[in-house]
């Protein structure tokens, strides 16, 4: 499906025909594995400074993207390149590169810090780990400040950190990176409302600032037109809706995702024209 | 959802499904290797039994050089060592393990019958080994239930793990059967047979497994969720519960390895109350070099312990595997303790451990200067053995070499367990074949090839005890690489070694040094269990086992050429688990 922008320009990251399938272990050995298809014929396309959003419900598999995009796990058919080369599972040392575009926020921020490591070590362990040239300790007080951290905390340990603030640590050690592209997975559940906020206009400002590109996961919908100005709905695998935020919110294509949207914005969606008929998806 | 492998582990690009081959691979590769070790045995060993059948048989003929071929092709000796090894193969899955060298009959049949034995006695000691656990863990499952985890002082499952089978064998033998005449001192086929060598085999099993899980149970109970729960209203059976299903898994291979054990001690516990086991009749065979049926022996040991173990390693997969692949194991974080008592008893024992020692050193452990089992007194503090040496000499020289190889062993088998545990799936084999091989069977198979001696004690029981402290790290391997702290380091562009040795190695080394010391007192015990077996170091060598084993005879007449060496051995087990409870706090 195309994206917003012109056709002719170079997306940070493409990916085609991505299909993943899971070997579920049968319970009796002596009976052939069934493969279950968790991804089907994803096309999905980044362009420089975008910010996208990708929502499911649990179980939609976007955790699954996710990781293949992360070059994390292999896709069983399909590909995906940045800047136009090829991104697959390989050493540490070969994705390098693409480790400096491409950064994660996790889902835990809290339990993704290391416990051992100070706050300054954390920041500064993939500017060491990726050769990141230049000065790391300007990179980190900058990350620190983008992420509206006090300095003080640089001799913090995790454990002695808020779940925001924990969460601020992942994001600016995503940040020291200066990534061009930030993939993160429900990086605002499990925050409490005012922090949410918080993070929400921490997004906003380093996609204006930096022209960061953001590809923000969720499964609920309520924070996209916030942050996203496209959507993409994935159900049960495959991708239904790739549009515009506020198109999507205005018109949903699908059953499925009128449900969604009537699930984050109840008066809303009561006012909502009934869908588009569309034959070629099936409507659980 | 990504599985980081450490170590050396093969290259990304090999098939998932071949990975996963390679432990399999690895299992069956070793375990073949052992049974062409077995099987190279009567080669290796260089010896020529002809001349010892012939007497056995006929032992009026004369041992002309045709009689001792003619025995010699029956018994295949005249082969090569691969075609002998293809020979005894051959037999084996004919259900024919050879013909004995000293009766010349066959040995399988008898072994099956030993075998018999020794499950039984085993199945019995297992059931008190469990009763005696739970009774070790009441206190730490009271104090988590309450919300109070705190860690028990695990004086008494010292105490018990400290006491070796031959000596608690011996003890009981001689207050229960020869003291009080209550239960027969030897014999086999009626349940009061069986009381005291289940006593003897399953109280140290006991101990040692009260003591890991009263200290398991204590650090799951002070875990956030239990304190959530506890809030939530949840039942205490409940909770205890779910306790229990968190901190099994991490000990199921330890438990492996205690039921393992059991096979090893089973040995020495069969030779005090002459038990028509397996173990016994193996020892025979080996000090009398038949070894067709030292062979054996050795195979059927082997493989009960392998059965065992694999049970234990099927049960952790089915309790864990599905928790591992959703990364779902939570962090157990070890909150230090602190208090002054602690240090009480290790300062206390190690003083006393001193003493003897200075006492001791400055006279002379080998010269008969006193009366045969002169009792102690002023000029003989702890009194004279059988052969008018002075105990206080022996006890105080045994120490230090004791100590001086158990320590030499603890460390050795300390690095070997750790970087053999960092590549769980390569070493699953070596892991799991030598974690079924007690001490005292690779004594018999070192003392087979070596005859004994010191350096064969110390190879034999360096030789299988790293397994346990690999199989540990492995665990512990996994655990780690389930948390979301080390799945995220891919993204951070951290490398292998990095990985390893600053997000794995640290969560690793200390538990796996703490059980290290752990069993420094079982190593201690391992070599003095083959020092009394006759596997270790030869007399008049002043080494614990071998005391304990010349004071026996005289246990009625004179106590203390038993209880000193005992005692000795006790002092330095809570001395070693004390201190190891101590370096926890790091
Ligand atoms: N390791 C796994 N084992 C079994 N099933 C899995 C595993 N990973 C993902 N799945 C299945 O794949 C589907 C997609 O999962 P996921 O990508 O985590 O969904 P989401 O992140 O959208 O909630 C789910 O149905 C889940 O059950
Ligand atoms: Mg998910």
């Amino acid at each position: 499906m195309p994206g917003l922008t012109p056709e002719n320009a170079e997306p940070l990251l493409r990916a085609e025909g991505l299909y993943k399938h899971l070997y579920q272990p049968s319970l009796a050995f002596w009976r052939a594995r069934q493969p279950r298809t968790i991804l089907r014929d994803i096309h999905l396309s980044i362009q420089p400074g975008e910010r996208i959003g990708l929502a499911g419900v649990s179980g939609a598999g976007k955790t699954t993207l996710l990781n293949l995009l992360l070059a994390l796990n292999g896709a069983d058919a399909g590909s995906i390149t940045c800047q136009g080369r090829p991104v697959r599972p390989a050493s540490t040392r070969a994705l390098r590169w693409y480790r400096r575009l491409v950064q994660y926020i996790p889902q835990d921020p809290a339990s993704s810090l290391d416990p051992r490591m100070s706050v300054r070590e954390l920041i500064r362990e993939p500017l060491v780990r990726l050769s990141v040239e230049g000065h790391h300790g300007r990179r980190i007080d900058e990350a620190l400040d983008r992420v509206g951290l006090d300095q003080k905390f640089l001799g913090y340990r995790p454990g002695a950190l808020s779940g925001g603030q924990a969460q601020r640590v992942a994001i600016a050690r995503a940040v020291a990176l200066r990534p061009r592209l930030l993939l993160a997975d429900e990086p605002l559940s499990g925050l409490d409302l005012p922090v949410r906020a918080k993070v929400m206009q921490l997004f906003n400002d380093m996609s204006r600032l930096d022209d960061t590109a953001f590809l923000i996961i969720s499964h609920d919908l309520s924070v996209m037109p916030r942050l996203c100005e496209r959507t993409l709905i994935l159900h049960d695998g495959a991708i239904i809706e790739d549009r515009p935020t506020a198109a999507l919110f205005g018109a949903p294509e699908h059953d499925h995702t009128r449900a969604l949207v009537r699930a984050a914005h109840p008066d809303l969606a009561i006012m909502m024209p009934a869908p588009a008929a569309n034959a070629s998806y099936p409507v659980a | 959802m990504s599985t980081a492998s450490v170590g050396v582990s093969p290259s990304p690009a090999l098939r998932p499904a071949l990975r996963a081959l390679v432990p399999t691979l690895s299992r069956l590769v070793t375990l073949a290797a052992v049974v062409v070790l077995v099987g190279l045995l009567p080669w290796l060993s260089g010896r020529d039994p002809a001349l010892s059948i012939l007497r056995a048989r006929a032992g009026d003929q004369n041992p002309t050089a045709e009689a001792l071929d003619s025995i010699r092709a029956q018994l295949g000796l005249d082969m090569g060592p691969w075609e002998k090894l293809g020979h005894w193969l051959w037999g084996l899955m004919h259900g024919d393990a050879g013909v004995s060298w000293i009766s010349g009959g066959p040995v399988l049949p008898g072994m099956l019958q030993a075998t018999g034995v020794s499950l039984a006695l085993m199945l019995a000691a297992m059931l008190l080994a469990l009763v005696t656990t739970m009774a070790l863990c009441v206190t730490a499952v009271r104090r988590g239930l309450m919300g109070e985890p705190a860690p028990t002082s695990g004086a008494l499952g010292a105490t018990l793990t400290a006491l070796p089978e031959f000596l608690l064998a011996a003890l009981l033998l001689v207050i229960f059967a020869a003291g009080l005449n209550w239960l027969p001192p030897y014999g086999w086929g009626e349940a009061r047979h069986m009381i005291l060598p289940a006593l003897s085999l399953g109280l140290p099993a006991g101990g040692l497994m009260g003591r890991l899980f009263s200290d398991g149970l204590t650090a799951s109970f002070s875990e956030r969720w239990v304190a959530t729960w506890h809030v939530a209203g949840f039942g205490r059976r409940r909770i205890a519960l779910a306790v229990l299903k968190r901190t099994l898994p991490s000990l199921l291979p330890q438990v492996g390895l205690v039921i393992v054990g059991l096979t090893g001690g089973a040995i020495a516990v069969e030779q005090v109350f002459s038990i028509p086991g397996l173990g016994r009749a193996t020892l025979g065979a080996a000090s009398a070099q038949d070894l067709p049926a030292l062979q054996t022996g050795i195979l059927l040991l082997l493989a009960i312990a392998v059965v065992l173990g694999g049970a234990a390693g099927l049960g952790r997969t089915l309790l864990l595997g599905r928790t591992l692949r959703a990364g779902a194991v939570p962090v157990t974080r070890h909150e230090p303790h602190h208090g002054r008592w602690q240090w009480v008893v290790p300062v206390a024992v190690a003083l006393l451990l001193v003493i003897i020692i200075v006492a001791g050193i400055g006279r002379d452990p080998l010269a008969s200067n006193y009366l045969r089992l002169q009792p102690p007194s002023l000029d003989l503090p702890l009194g004279a053995d059988g052969t008018g040496r002075d105990i206080l000499a022996r006890v105080s020289h045994g120490a230090l070499s004791t100590m001086g190889m158990a320590l030499l062993v603890v460390s050795i088998t300390f690095v070997l367990g750790v970087l053999i545990g960092l590549m769980p799936r390569l070493a699953a084999g070596p892991i799991e074949v030598t974690n079924a091989t007690p001490p005292v069977i690779a004594g018999l198979l070192v003392a087979g090839l070596m005859g004994p001696s010191a350096s064969g004690a110390i190879l034999a029981v360096t030789l299988v005890s790293w397994a346990p402290l690999a199989a540990h790290t492995a665990a512990l391997v996994t655990e780690v690489q389930g948390q979301a702290h080390v799945r995220i380091t891919p993204m951070l562009g951290v490398g292998r070694w990095r990985l390893l040795s600053r997000y794995i190695l640290p969560s690793v080394i200390g538990p796996v040094f703490r059980h290290a010391m752990l069993r420094l007192p079982g190593i201690a015990l391992a070599l003095a269990a083959l020092g009394f077996l006759g596997l270790g170091p030869r007399p008049p060598a002043p080494e614990w086992g071998l005391l304990l084993a010349e004071g026996i005879p005289y246990l009625e007449r004179a106590p203390w050429a038993v209880l000193v060496p005992a005692l000795a051995l006790v002092l330095m087990s809570i001395l070693a688990v004390s201190l190891s409870s101590l370096w926890r706090r790091g």
